[in-house]
């Protein structure tokens, strides 16, 4: 035994000073009385006392140094040492998706975290433990820790990730541990059937049963919408029926499959075990003008594992709805091609008719035009301008007249802004017949230059909105009629409208990526438990790893609006299967048994009741005592 | 020092009374207490036949006229007792505010008066040590009462007390009146021997046993060595605390239960004053219930 906290024994000073009290302060107080017989007749009264009750007379000072000695304890905190009693316990923990399949009444992961607390609690106190949880990544939680409580406390704060990933990923670890301790017991806790050596299994694994939709999509018909998928039974063949939700409400749905070439409805499909089997859902369209903006598809059969039985799918149409407006007296060109190449509402209107107070719109398109100030809540193309625009950027130096038409040239750049523009672009010959030479004064990415000009380059506006600037008439050019114009006005609509949203159907571990624009305030995600994570909006694009199965929602805020996208996160078709058989777990050495002295600490804990009891014992005594008086 | 002084309305109060004796009363003469032999009282008890030298002049007549025999009326005889007092003067009976001795004087003093009022004659005794001292000897009639009553304020409550060993080697009467023994009789010193002969004498007993409200009601509390008042010898060292009172209070009660049943035993009467108890109470009330007085 020894103590944690020697100074604490000081307190054993008091001992002596309350017997030094105790004699000068106990003493006999003489006194005369008339005469003592009664007092010796009532001798013959008092009960015959037990041996014990000899002490009575002593009672407050034993109580007193009995509290003394069991406070002083208590502070010094005695720890006890039992002999090769402690054992260092690394354990590993599979927290990946198919840990989520349900034993009974709990799952697989939160049979494996019971199954480490009950080895935990059963160790001698002076045990070290040690806990790797292999999850979306493989990380060590804590290691050498030797409070019981806080293992187990950190053991359950560990949420289930419903990432593909193996417990392999975690020899480098226990290897490392097991190496500078070869007594180490190494406890490997998954659901996949590995064979191990210098280490034991705890396989929480179960028989059960798992359904699942392994993908989706979905298409317009004449007049219905058409789901197509995939379903998948992991352990036997199966007949599955489904239904379908549009925006949260079920709608009626017709199932049919292929057979022979043709389309069969049937209502329930048959799936056989560890086959794809395809599934076509159809349910009607919304009404006319209207569009929907989700739609679920759920396997109504119950299974062990809730989290693969459904799965959402997107309309990303619906969520990426733009506005456009095209100033010019001339807007042929212009019209035409974003209609082409993008699905915004485009509205037209002269540049007479243009108040520069007009606002709403997400993209301004100023042609042969100049605003008297440029709009603050929308991007902004502007061709030809021939006045001065405040907050533009540039500003004009010369109007140049070429003699006969000129081709224009790409720059040469490899910085990624311009690769992003010219993504895709063929290299077209384009010729103009003359241009505004402008001087710029903010940072332009320019992609096309005449002798050194910049006659079309990008950027930002002062107020933050992206802009594409052509210096020159697209009616003064053959620019229009190459290839090039197409996917150069593709990637300018995709600078100036970018797809927050790229993907909405994501697998679990893949990462969400999410496009930023200057305007965006924050990028709030909030997962299907609940949690809220705030993306980076200092950067073009923002990625989070998906760890959990389900609906995100992510909100963008822009200042002036706010608009929220939904991607879905499935399960990784591995994590659902039910036996999953591992590789060998090997930890390389010879496997030793010598245990370190184990400690108990707790014993404090009881005196702690003995002291509290023997105090309340004395207050009671002294309370008699005053009664007396 | 004064322990009392006559209160002259009470002693009026009391002088109706008169002592009721049990035993035959051997006294001789003239008294106020009737014997059980025949004597001169106007109370008719009985006939006999005349016989040679009796007093013709207590022959009935008429009853010679019926049976021409000479008869001879009897009369109850009333005879004069002693009231013997004895107080015990130990120092335990003046010890603290002096109020058991004081009211041990009182009640010596009215138990005197009363004899006197009934024409008897009374002594008082000082037990102190292994001694009597005879304070008072014979006192008789009212005047003598008052000339020498006051003698008890020169009792001197000092020392210890032997209550047997002081009253065996004594004179104390044959049958001719009470014997009351005042004291608070704590003391393990034998007292049961004297009352023994009283009783062998044929004397009314009547044992005042008085005790202080400290005695009854004792303050010490904690740890204590308590010295005894009449002998620093003895001793008594303890904590006192609930459980001893309690055994204390059995003590007293054991105390007094032992008088009252060593009275009654032998004939006699007891009882328990304290410097609270009310005089007129107890002579006017609670004596007369106990039939010590009518």
């Amino acid at each position: 035994m020894y103590f944690m906290f020697p100074l604490g024994l000081l307190g054993l000073i008091g001992i002596p000073v309350i017997i030094i009290i105790y004699i000068i302060k106990n003493r006999y107080t003489e006194q005369t009385v008339s005469s003592t017989y009664i007092w010796d007749v009532a001798e013959r009264f008092l009960k015959n006392k037990k041996p014990i009750s000899k002490l009575k007379g002593l009672l407050s000072l034993i109580l007193q140094l009995l509290a003394v000695t069991v406070i002083s304890l208590v502070i010094a905190h005695p720890v006890f040492v039992l002999k090769n009693a402690a054992k260092d316990f690394c354990f590993v923990l599979d927290g990946s998706g198919s840990m989520s399949i349900k034993v009974g009444d709990q799952t697989r992961f939160e049979k494996g975290r019971n199954e480490i607390k009950n080895i935990i609690n059963s160790s001698s106190d002076g045990s070290r433990y040690t806990l790797v949880y292999v999850a979306d990544s493989t990380r060590v939680v804590y290691e050498y820790l030797e409070n019981k409580d806080k293992a187990i406390e950190l053991l359950d704060d560990l949420e289930i990730s419903y990432v593909q990933n193996s417990v392999m990923d975690s020899v480098i670890f226990t290897s490392d541990y097991f190496q500078k301790n070869t007594s180490t017991e190494v406890y490997l806790v998954t659901d996949k059937t590995h064979s191990v050596e210098n280490a034991q299994l705890i396989d929480v694994s179960s028989d059960a049963e798992n359904y699942s939709i392994v993908e989706a999509n979905f298409v317009y018909t004449t007049n219905k919408v058409m789901i197509t998928g995939k379903s998948y039974s992991y352990v036997n063949d199966a007949d599955l029926t489904f239904k379908v939700k549009m925006d949260g409400e079920e709608k009626e749905s017709t199932l049919k499959i292929e057979s022979l070439g043709m389309m069969v409805t049937k209502d329930a499909l048959h799936v056989k075990k560890e086959t794809e089997t395809y599934f076509i859902l159809e349910v009607d369209k919304p009404e006319e003008g209207k569009d929907f903006g989700e739609l679920e598809i759920i396997i109504e059969n119950e299974d062990a594992l809730a989290c693969d039985n459904n799965y959402k799918l997107y309309n990303v149409a619906s969520e990426h709805n733009y506005n456009a407006v095209v100033v010019s007296e001339k807007p042929f060109f212009i019209g035409a091609v974003l209609q082409t190449v993008s699905d915004a509402k485009i509205f037209v209107t002269t540049p007479d008719e243009f108040n520069s107070s007009i606002g709403g719109y997400d993209l301004y398109v100023f042609d042969s035009c100049a605003p008297s100030s440029l709009p603050k809540d929308g991007a902004i193309w502007i061709f030809n301008a021939r006045k001065n625009i405040p907050n533009s950027g540039f500003t004009i130096q010369e109007e140049i007249s070429l003699p006969e038409p000129s081709e224009i040239k790409y720059k040469v750049s490899s910085s990624s802004s311009y690769k992003r523009f010219t993504q895709g672009t063929v290299g077209s010959v384009m010729h103009i017949g003359g241009y505004v030479k402008y001087g710029l004064y903010r940072t332009f990415t320019t992609l096309l230059t005449f002798d050194g000009d910049p006659v079309v380059f990008t950027g930002d506006t002062a107020s933050g909105n992206r802009e594409v600037v052509f210096s020159f008439d697209l009616h003064d050019s053959d620019i229009v009629m190459t290839a090039d114009w197409l996917i150069l006005c593709k990637n300018f609509v995709n600078y100036s409208f970018p797809k927050v949203i790229e993907q909405s159907n994501y697998e679990v571990g893949e990462s969400l990526s999410v496009n930023v624009l200057s305007s965006f305030k924050s990028i709030r995600v909030e997962a299907p438990s609940g949690k809220v994570n705030y993306l980076e909006t200092n950067t073009a694009t923002a990625e989070m790893q998906l760890t959990e199965v389900g609906e995100y929602v992510i909100t963008v805020d822009s200042g002036t609006s706010v608009k929220t996208f939904k991607v879905w996160a499935k399960l990784p078709p591995a994590e659902g299967r039910i036996h999953d058989a591992g590789e060998l777990y090997a930890l390389h050495g010879e496997k030793t048994q010598a245990y370190t002295d184990g400690k108990f600490d707790k014993l404090w804990i009881i005196i702690a009741i003995l002291g509290v009891v023997f105090i309340v014992d004395w207050i009671i005594y002294c309370y008699e005592q005053h009664q007396l008086q | 020092m004064e322990y009392f002084a006559i209160n002259e309305e009470f002693l009026q109060q009391v002088e109706t009374l008169q002592l009721l004796l049990k035993n035959n009363v051997a006294g001789m003469f003239g008294g106020t207490h009737q014997s059980k032999t025949f004597g001169s009282s106007c109370d008719f008890a009985d006939y006999r036949e005349y016989r040679a030298g009796d007093d013709i002049t207590k022959i009935d007549w008429n009853a010679y006229a019926r049976f021409e025999k000479l008869y001879l009326k009897l009369y109850l005889d009333e005879r004069q007792t002693i009231t013997r007092i004895y107080i015990d003067a130990s120092r335990s009976m003046n010890f603290g505010k002096g109020t058991k001795a004081v009211k041990a004087l009182q009640l010596a003093a009215t138990f005197a008066y009363i004899s006197i009022c009934n024409m008897d004659k009374v002594s008082i005794y000082v037990i102190q040590e292994k001694g009597v001292e005879t304070l008072i000897s014979n006192m008789l009639g009212k005047e003598s009462f008052y000339n020498e009553i006051l003698k008890l304020n020169t009792i001197d409550f000092e020392g210890d007390t032997f209550i047997s060993q002081s009253i065996l080697p004594t004179k104390v009467g044959y049958g001719d009146g009470y014997s009351i023994l005042i004291s608070d009789f704590l003391t393990p010193n034998d007292y049961e021997a004297a009352i023994d002969l009283f009783a062998s004498k044929k004397r009314d007993i009547m044992c005042c046993q008085v005790m202080s409200n400290e005695e009854l009601n004792p303050a010490q509390r904690g740890k204590v060595l308590l010295f005894d008042s009449e002998n620093h010898d003895r001793t008594y060292k303890k904590n006192i605390n609930r459980d001893v009172l309690r055994a204390y209070r059995e003590a007293i009660e054991y105390i007094t239960n032992g008088m009252r049943t060593l009275c009654q035993s032998r004939g006699g009467q007891y009882m328990l004053v304290t410097p609270e108890t009310n005089m007129q109470e107890l002579f006017l009330a609670k004596l007369p219930e106990m039939e010590v007085v009518k």
